[in-house]
């Protein structure tokens, strides 16, 4: 331990048996139920990956409720891009990483390597860090996913984009201007295309890896309004460096921090009352 | 803000929209998958088969077994010699990793598996060529004798000396004029709006001179280098003269068809591939070397000669060399400018009438005696011997030689 | 101000230091140098330009030839004593039908291969087939030649009696088997080049790898892909070895392989291996095809450039 030192006071002056109540942040956390109550949507037990030899994240302990928001929060590097990327199999793509342990989704066990990895994808949608609109029209754009898996009429489709980008709260911006280019909106209309393009085969899961890092407020406000809306039908874990937003935006939060699931609560448990001191440390900011 | 009429539950198993959408089959999806997989894997394979084939049918040339076409025996020396061209790579590859890197078993077992099949392979090509082959035709007197009306005498030593001396015209005008171009277009880019206009029209000259064909800048090389534009008299009254044409310096003008309007013509040919490689090789220095350099008060050109040009020197000389080695196989630009047939000594001087290998390859393949199919051979088996050499000096120097920039 | 902080001498101000002069001078003449190496391409392109008008006028400043029979005459003889045809046709159909065969054996199997090389393959053997390919590019072309001669035209007659021992589909397999390293590597490069983003997109739909490929890399990469054929196009055209080995030297209309044709870089080879310096109407034909052939690939390295720059994706 470091030797007292007057410019800084540390937990232990307090000399309180107990960690002191955090002065909860000035931002309203949605009130949520036990989490033992609810239906688990995402379920991990013992989960360990590797980046070739490094080990990336150890025996996390997981349940994700359906049909709420999660958050992943943690300084860089603790792996909650990595854990995001294992739920739909996207890390498969990366030579050298590899698991182990389980990981369930509604019952199917994902890392069986029979299991279609195709189906996967559509049943668990992602949305990425950086909008990645295909270069072609905004209606190719949401069309692209239902043309892959399924068959349907023109009209149909027409209608499912439409629905699609009504539940990205897109359409009323796009719907004169289909036909135009994807890479003609702006970063934040580009964000929620891919949103909606992603909800257009109808997943169960939404997985967002920071979804409004690369954007202006303005259209982070409208993507965070838009992912409490889309908890009614989806189950969304979302990663986030931001814990304002993880505050603001989500139901449950787990805090990661170099590879190990340090605590996972309802947000505004582990805002306000963090059992765990490192939580604590970096939700006030002493690092990360 | 989003109305959305009534979307089911996202886990209804009935389809989403409507009663008239039916999923994909996924193993369908699948299937066409791993059909492309294997549509590449067969043409692939069959490249590779070609080729080996090819390297074969000329390794039996050169070795002088003439074999029908479809014979059974024709296969069968293919195959020998395809399983010993392959054990050999994978023993040199494989012998190279065991002797410098990591001694694995895995590599130990290919190492032997390699060897043996290099050895039966060995074994089945010589027995086949013992027992068919007339006449080898590649052999040591081949490299230093000259053309003959006897196939079984003809040489390539004139074609060898000629191409030594035509591509040492051609590397000692190309690479300078190539190399200083580059330099200007990557170097010295101006700020001006006009003379950028300029610049990038240059740059598009350059990739348009890339695409003429060869035997073009041969006609060009015909009339510019040979016959001077008429200007300098004609190729038999030359206007100027200096030393006889048999000594060892000899200077005409017009240039005539020698060596040097050869070289010349070549340097046309290959000043575009130069130009390309030597300015991605200055592309690759990072800025930030060059920033520092001009921080501290050097000149554009000052950082140019002590900064980047010494670390564009490995990609520079990489691409020069590759670009020689294309200069060598070029028989279309010297057709043009020497039009000459069999030439029975090598060029005395710079004026001197020659030969390059591979004209006299084609030479020999169009004969109308087929034995000179079997010369032919022997000389490409020379030239791909030059072609790999060149290669391989040119990734030596490339990894030797180049260093960690930043 | 006496000595800076270092200890060293001081610097007399900026602007009189004696050697400046000097290198000021030392640097124009430099730049100059490179200004002239940069002139030499542009000269290049103008020599060639007038050296092929030039004689193509002194062509058709002739008596027996006129620019009508040229371009629509659709017999090709200047060697026939009398009867000197020279429509240009022949030559031109016979370089069509040769490239038409090499491009149809060689684009479709370089863009699989392409395809396979940067979506499919491992990343090992990407950077060991790569440097294969360049050097398969830069086999001289007489070895194709050669085995055209030797080994494509017998295995040909033996499938078909028709073939003759000079024939187009036999050059034009050639070509296109000397081609194809070309078209697979320019392709390869135009497919990497399309961000690693967008498959991740497509990927994170729910699409298998073939659907990424054909439905979102290629159709980005479409522009670069095309250039690299508009050039490989170029290539074919060009090529000269190949053909005058194989294809023979009967200049005729014709779309059957089986045929011996003419290609217009054929023409040249048999003219220049005969005598030309009598400045015969034979030797200025020489440079009306010369003409042509390098309009056709300008033409097709200019169209192919302006593809590739006007429609380049912007991918963000």
């Amino acid at each position: 331990m470091t030797e007292h030192d007057p410019t800084f006071s540390t937990t232990a002056d307090t000399g309180a048996a107990t960690l002191p109540k955090v002065k909860p942040p000035a931002i309203k956390m949605r009130k949520t139920e036990d989490l033992a109550s609810l239906k688990i949507a995402i379920s991990l037990r013992n989960f360990n990956s590797w980046y070739t030899d490094f080990h990336a994240l150890h025996d996390i302990d997981l349940d994700i409720p359906e049909n709420r928001v999660t958050a992943f929060i943690g300084p860089s590097g603790c792996g909650k891009s990595t854990l995001l990327r294992w739920i739909n199999r996207m890390n498969d793509l990366i030579a050298g990483a590899r698991c182990e342990g389980t990981l369930d989704l509604h019952g199917d066990n994902l890392l069986d390597r029979k299991h279609d990895v195709v189906e996967l994808r559509r049943r668990v949608g992602m949305v990425f860090q950086k909008p990645n609109p295909f270069p072609k029209s905004i209606f190719d754009n949401v069309a692209f996913g239902p043309r892959l898996h399924m068959k349907m009429a023109k009209s149909d489709l027409g209608d499912l984009v439409e629905r699609s980008l009504r539940q990205a709260a897109l359409w009323e911006e796009v719907k004169d201007r289909l036909k135009d280019s994807a890479l003609g909106l702006s970063g934040g209309q580009q964000q929620r295309l891919c949103i909606a393009r992603a909800v257009a085969v109808s997943p169960e899961v939404l997985l967002m890896d920071e979804p409004c890092s690369a954007l202006d407020p303005k259209s982070t406000a409208a993507v965070e309004d838009l992912i409490s809306e889309l908890r009614e039908r989806y189950t969304i874990v979302i990663v986030t460096h931001n814990m304002q937003q993880a505050a603001r935006a989500s139901d449950y939060t787990a805090f990661m921090h170099l590879g190990d699931l340090v605590e996972y609560n309802a947000t505004e448990q582990i805002f306000s009352k963090p059992e765990n001191e490192r939580t604590q440390n970096y939700i006030t900011g002493r690092f990360g | 803000m989003s109305q959305a009429s009534a979307i089911p539950s996202p886990r209804d198993p009935a389809p989403p929209i409507a009663a008239n959408v039916r999923y994909k089959s996924r193993s369908q999806r699948k299937m066409i998958d791993m059909g492309f997989v294997a549509v590449c894997v067969t043409s692939a394979s069959l490249s590779i088969i070609i080729l080996l084939y090819l390297l074969a049918s000329i390794a039996r040339q050169a070795l002088g077994v003439n074999f029908e076409t479809n014979s059974f025996k024709n296969v069968l020396f293919s195959s020998a010699f395809s399983l010993t061209l392959i054990s050999l790579i994978v023993l040199m590859i494989a012998g190279f990793g065991l002797l410098f890197g990591k001694r694995s078993r895995s590599r130990l077992i290919t190492v032997a598996v390699a060897a043996t099949l290099l050895v039966l392979g060995l074994l089945a090509t010589v027995s086949i060529v013992k027992g068919e082959s007339t006449y080898i035709y590649l052999t040591k007197t081949f490299l230093t004798e000259p053309h003959s009306y006897k196939p079984r005498n003809a040489g390539m030593y004139p074609a060898i000396i000629g191409s030594v001396f035509v591509c040492a015209v051609c590397a000692a005008t190309a690479i300078p004029i190539g190399v200083g171009t580059a330099i200007l277009l990557e170097e010295f880019k101006p700020k001006n709006n006009k003379l950028r206009r300029v610049q990038s029209f240059v740059q598009l000259n350059i990739t348009n001179l890339a695409g003429v064909p060869s035997i073009v800048y041969g006609t060009l090389g015909l009339t510019a280098f040979v016959y001077m534009f008429g200007l300098f008299g004609t190729v038999n009254e030359p206007l100027l003269e200096i030393g006889s044409s048999k000594s060892g310096f000899y200077f005409r003008l017009p240039f005539g068809r020698g060596v040097l309007a050869a070289g010349l013509t070549l340097m046309l040919v290959v000043q575009p591939i130069i130009i390309v490689a030597s300015q991605e090789a200055l592309r690759a220095v990072p800025d930030s070397l060059r920033q520092g350099a001009l921080a501290l008060g050097a000149t554009r050109w000052q950082t140019v000669w002590n900064i980047t040009l010494p670390a564009s020197i490995p990609g520079i000389m990489t691409g020069s060399i590759l670009a020689m080695s294309r200069a060598i196989g070029e028989a279309a630009p010297i057709l043009v400018v020497s039009a000459i047939g069999y030439i029975a000594l090598p060029p005395q001087n710079l004026m001197g009438k020659f030969t390059v290998m591979p004209l006299q390859i084609f030479n020999w393949a169009s004969e109308a005696k087929h034995e000179y199919h079997n010369v032919a051979a022997a000389g490409i088996v020379v030239l791909l011997a030059e072609l790999l050499t060149f290669n391989a000096v040119a990734v030596f120097v490339r990894q030797k030689f180049t260093k960690q920039l930043s | 101000m006496s000595q800076s902080p270092l200890g060293l001498p001081s610097l007399p101000p900026i602007g009189l230091n004696r050697s400046s002069g000097l290198r000021r001078a030392r640097e124009t003449v430099v730049i100059g140098t490179l200004i002239c190496c940069g002139l030499f391409s542009l000269l290049t392109t103008v020599t060639i330009i007038v050296v092929l008008t030039k004689e193509t006028a002194s062509f058709f400043g002739r008596d027996e030839v006129t620019v009508l029979d040229f371009i629509t005459g659709t017999e090709w003889n200047p060697l026939l004593g009398n009867e000197k045809h020279f429509g240009i046709w022949p030559l031109i159909c016979g370089t069509m039908l040769i490239t038409v065969i090499a491009m149809g054996l060689a684009l479709p199997l370089g863009l699989i291969t392409a395809i396979w090389l940067s979506e499919y393959a491992h990343p090992t053997l990407r950077a060991v087939v790569k440097p294969v390919l360049e050097v398969l590019a830069g086999i001289p072309t007489v070895v194709f030649g050669f085995f055209a001669l030797t080994v494509i035209t017998p295995n040909l007659k033996w499938l078909h009696e028709g073939f003759g021992v000079y024939n187009a589909m036999s050059a034009g397999l050639a070509v296109g088997i000397m081609t194809l390293p070309i078209v697979t590597s320019l392709t390869e490069d135009a497919l990497r080049a399309v961000p690693k983003s967008l498959r991740e997109a497509s990927y994170g739909v729910g699409a298998t790898r073939f659907e990424t490929s054909i439905k979102v890399v290629v159709p980005a990469a479409l522009s670069g892909i095309v250039a690299a054929f508009l050039l490989a196009i170029a290539r074919a055209v060009g090529e000269t070895m190949i053909v005058a080995l194989a294809a023979g030297s009967t200049a005729q209309l014709t779309i059957n392989p089986q045929d011996s044709v003419q290609p217009m870089t054929g023409f040249i080879v048999q003219m220049v291996k005969g005598d030309v310096s009598n400045f015969d109407i034979e030797y200025y034909s020489l440079y009306a095809v010369a003409a042509t052939l390098f309009i056709m690939t300008f033409l097709l390295t200019v169209v192919g450039h302006k593809i590739r720059v006007r429609f380049r994706q912007e991918y963000q």
